[in-house]
């Protein structure tokens, strides 16, 4: 440790914490973090406004929802319904749907059953169907599948699916209903049912309406009591199409001729427990979410305490570093890409004959001539292999270079030696 | 605000009350109970606010020569202080232990001391002291980093310092000081003497010995208290590097060991440092310590990236001195910038003045040009002929201009340009 003479105590200054008042502590804090605080703040803003617009009126995204506005969604059929003095309810599983059954009275209710996932087992659709017979309901089954279909009424049935097309499908059968909507669209509606273009459903039953040509079976089929029907083409009840053809004359009749519409979508409330296996939630501990959830918290902690640091960083004002040899390294890249076997060359050749000529005593001005006579009279070779190589021959490649290159470090050191 | 390792154990240690009651009750009341030992802890903490810090920095060190910086701290405030103290030092200022724990009782001080270890010439500062007061409980503690501005110099290593011994030998003998059988060389008068056996008999003075009856010599001495401006060159060039060190750090080394033999030997030495404007300028004409002034002088002096003004150079040297003077161009003689500048420059002074081009040789060119073993070595062997070529027809030139030049390794270059020195003062050429 050096011993150098320290500054004295009287013109030490004093260092001191700056800012004032706690008053002006937080003036500085506010003006220096401004725009990050009104920059967070107007993100929250926006993203809480972003969600209460779009959730506004409890919107839902589900196709043939009562509640969406969206082209696949049934939000019209529902609102003219209410507005006629229908009491339009909404259920997403089997049990709230008979209990809404029971709740309504005898003969006083319409159910809709929409199933797009194909959720309901037939046992589940037998249910429905003995209770809304036994309630005295009619019941409107959207694009069933064949076992939902049978079990909903033996009468009915699944033909299988039919390709859209832009022609329209015409009652020809005995339903008012289906006279009165005369003809009904042929065209399946993007986002029902299963893919983006989905293909119709056909049955048949003990009345057949709406078969597209060339087949017996129809768009549309009743029980021969007309309280069980089954649509091929839930399109017809969407936003998008009902105003086309006779969509909404049939879907009104079938739906609005009650003072009540249940209307049931399944969802996975009617997946019964036995029927997936055990969830993990089920198989771990109930300890083992808060836990982790605390472990995350407590990283974070860990995070903060490794990661403050002690004050700011200093920086290093740093020096420019350049090699001296760079230019050299650069000139002989230069050197070979050119394959200047013949400029290299040369420049060892000046090099070596000036450096002779320093050995031999002849002056840095030198004449070759005069070199060449010197060496050869001082290592005893022949005048004309010292004039080749010092003065006169080209390399023609690399190996021929190598050797000019080392033969005249060769001679260099034996002219030196001597 | 900081937070302790051992708030962070709090925190795991808190996982075992959740895991044995695994109820969302139990998980807020676990985050309660830390944030409220947060609350407890830092609002019992003392301030580093009511901290006052003075600074203690010695005025200068050698480089690779290590030192301590002192902080004084007085605890203001009415609690008592735990925690830590950082002083903030750019990183090449080496300090050891710029972390460390403190503890002041209310009111009192204390003496922090931080070891340095610079790696780097030149002024190196300290920014700001940065204080962490932790609580009773030693979970959490506010931090406050204080602004403490300070500044280190450290100064050139002066290593060449181990040539001086025998350079200034050689200058006693010349000076006729040391007892040396040989005649004092040198060509000013300075005595008449007794002929002892040994002494040159060319040096034989018959006239005096004609007076008296016994034989006397003359004695001579080498000129004294002539003027030698060392100019050493600042510019981009002055960046490059050789060897382990930039061309500025050598050049430093050697106009150092150069400055300090040309003082001992009586003569008066003016330094410039200089690109485009002067960055240094010491003369020892004036009183004080002239070593110290030339490595508090030079200790700052950094490569500036811009081209050497060598048209401003001669004005210069008039302004330092009026009359003939030795004067040593510290600059690299690499082709180029030195046709331009530096030709021109020795043709003008050494018209007045005896001119010294001191240049640092790149022993890389030297080992390069003999390794010949692959096309590619041979290639830059050629290089490396070529640059030296260049450099000896620039040498010849500035040689035929009436100018010497030391052209030797960054080792070998201060010792050579004091040889250069001795050599010339020997001749009388000064």
């Amino acid at each position: 440790m050096s011993s150098a003479p320290v500054r004295s105590e009287a013109d030490v200054h004093v260092f001191r914490a700056d800012g004032g008042t706690r008053a002006e502590r937080a003036g500085f804090w506010w003006r220096r973090s401004k725009f990050w605080l009104l920059a967070g703040a107007a993100l929250v803003a926006v993203t809480v406004a972003g969600l209460v617009v779009g959730n506004i009126g409890g919107r839902s995204g589900e196709p043939l929802s009562m509640t969406n506005p969206a082209p696949e969604g049934g939000q019209a059929v529902a609102t003219v319904l209410r507005e006629r003095g229908v009491e339009v309810t909404s259920s997403d599983s089997l049990e709230a749907t008979l209990h809404a059954l029971a709740a309504n009275g005898r003969g006083a209710s319409t159910v809709l059953v929409y199933d797009p996932l194909a959720l309901l087992q037939p046992g589940q659709a037998s249910r429905l169907a003995g209770s809304a017979a036994e309630a005295g309901a009619k019941l409107v089954a959207l694009a069933p599948g064949p076992l939902a279909t049978k079990h909903l009424n033996p009468e009915l049935s699944s033909a299988g699916t039919a390709s859209n097309t832009d022609m329209p499908a015409s009652a020809d059968c005995a339903s008012p209903a289906a006279q009165a909507a005369g003809t009904i669209d042929a065209t399946g509606v993007d986002g029902l049912g299963v893919g983006a273009s989905p293909s119709l459903q056909v049955y048949r039953g003990a009345v057949t309406c709406f078969a597209p040509a060339g087949s017996t079976a129809g768009f549309m089929a009743a029980n021969s009591t007309g309280d069980v029907t089954v649509l091929g083409n839930p399109g017809i009840v969407s936003n998008e199409r009902l105003a086309s053809r006779g969509n909404a004359a049939l879907t009104f009749r079938l739906l609005g001729s009650r003072p009540h519409l249940v209307w049931y979508t399944a969802s996975l409330k009617d997946v019964t427990a036995a029927s997936h296996p055990p969830t993990l939630a089920e198989l771990t501990p109930a300890w083992i979410f808060p836990a982790s959830g605390w472990l995350l918290l407590a990283a974070v902690i860990g995070m903060l305490w490794r990661g403050r640091r002690h004050g700011p960083l200093v920086t290093e004002p740093l020096p420019v570093i350049v090699k001296a040899s760079e230019t050299v390294t650069g000139r002989a890249r230069l050197y070979q890409d050119a394959n200047a076997q013949d400029t290299a060359v040369h420049i060892l050749q000046h090099a070596t004959l000036t450096r002779l000529a320093q050995h031999l005593r002849l002056g840095t001005q030198a004449d070759p001539a005069a070199v060449v006579e010197a060496a050869a009279a001082r290592t005893g070779r022949t005048r004309r292999d010292l004039e080749a190589l010092l003065v006169t021959d080209v390399p023609l490649n690399d190996k021929q270079m190598l050797t000019m290159a080392a033969e005249l470090a060769a001679l260099e050191e034996e002219v030196a030696q001597r | 605000m900081a937070i302790s390792g051992r708030f962070f154990l709090l925190a795991l240690l808190a996982v075992v009350p959740i895991i044995a009651v695994p109820r969302s009750a139990s998980w807020l009341l676990a985050l309660a109970a830390l944030l409220l030992v947060l609350a407890v802890d830092l609002g019992l903490a003392a301030s580093p606010r009511r901290i006052a810090v003075r600074r203690e920095i010695p005025n200068g060190v050698r480089l690779t020569e290590g030192t301590t910086a002192v902080l004084r701290l007085a605890n203001e405030s009415r609690r008592l202080l735990r925690g830590q103290v950082r002083d903030g030092w750019q990183p090449s200022a080496g300090a050891a232990n710029a972390l460390q724990a403190l503890r002041i009782p209310a009111g009192e001080r204390a003496v922090v001391r931080v070891r340095l270890l610079p790696a780097r010439r030149g002024d190196l500062r300290a920014d700001h002291v940065t204080l962490r007061s932790y609580g009773p409980l030693g979970m959490a503690a506010w931090q406050k980093t204080i602004k403490a501005p300070g500044t280190l110099r450290v100064l050139p290593p002066f290593h060449s310092k181990r040539h001086l011994p025998s350079k200034l030998r050689k200058l006693r003998e010349l000076d006729g000081k040391a007892a040396v059988q040989i005649r004092g060389a040198g060509t000013e008068f300075d005595s008449l003497r007794d002929y002892v056996r040994g002494d040159d008999v060319r040096s034989i003075d018959w006239r005096a010995t004609a007076r008296r009856r016994d034989v006397v010599v003359r004695t001579w001495r080498p000129e004294r208290d002539r003027r030698v401006v060392i100019v050493l060159d600042t510019s981009r060039t002055s960046a490059a590097r050789i060897g382990d060190e930039p061309r500025l750090d050598t050049g430093i080394e050697a106009s150092l060991l150069l400055a300090v033999l040309a003082e001992r030997g009586g003569d008066r030495v003016s330094l410039i440092a200089y690109d485009r404007r002067v960055r240094t300028r010491v003369s020892s004409s004036g009183k004080g310590n002239m070593l110290n002034a030339m490595v508090q002088g030079l200790a700052p002096l950094q490569p500036e990236l811009i081209e050497l003004d060598a048209a401003g150079i001669p004005g210069q040297v008039r302004a330092v001195t009026a009359h003939r003077a030795l004067v040593v161009l510290v600059t690299p003689l690499d082709a180029g910038a030195a046709e331009e500048g530096l030709i021109p420059l020795v043709a003008q002074l050494a018209r007045r003045h005896v001119v010294v081009v001191a240049s640092v040789r790149d022993p890389a060119l030297d080992e390069a040009r003999l390794e010949r073993s692959t096309a590619a070595l041979v290639y830059r062997a050629a290089a490396a002929e070529h640059a030296l070529n260049r450099r000896a027809a620039i040498t010849a030139v500035i040689k035929q201009l009436g100018a010497e030049v030391v052209d030797a390794p960054p080792n070998e270059l201060p010792p050579e340009l004091a040889d250069m020195y001795i050599r010339l003062k020997a001749a009388g050429r000064l």
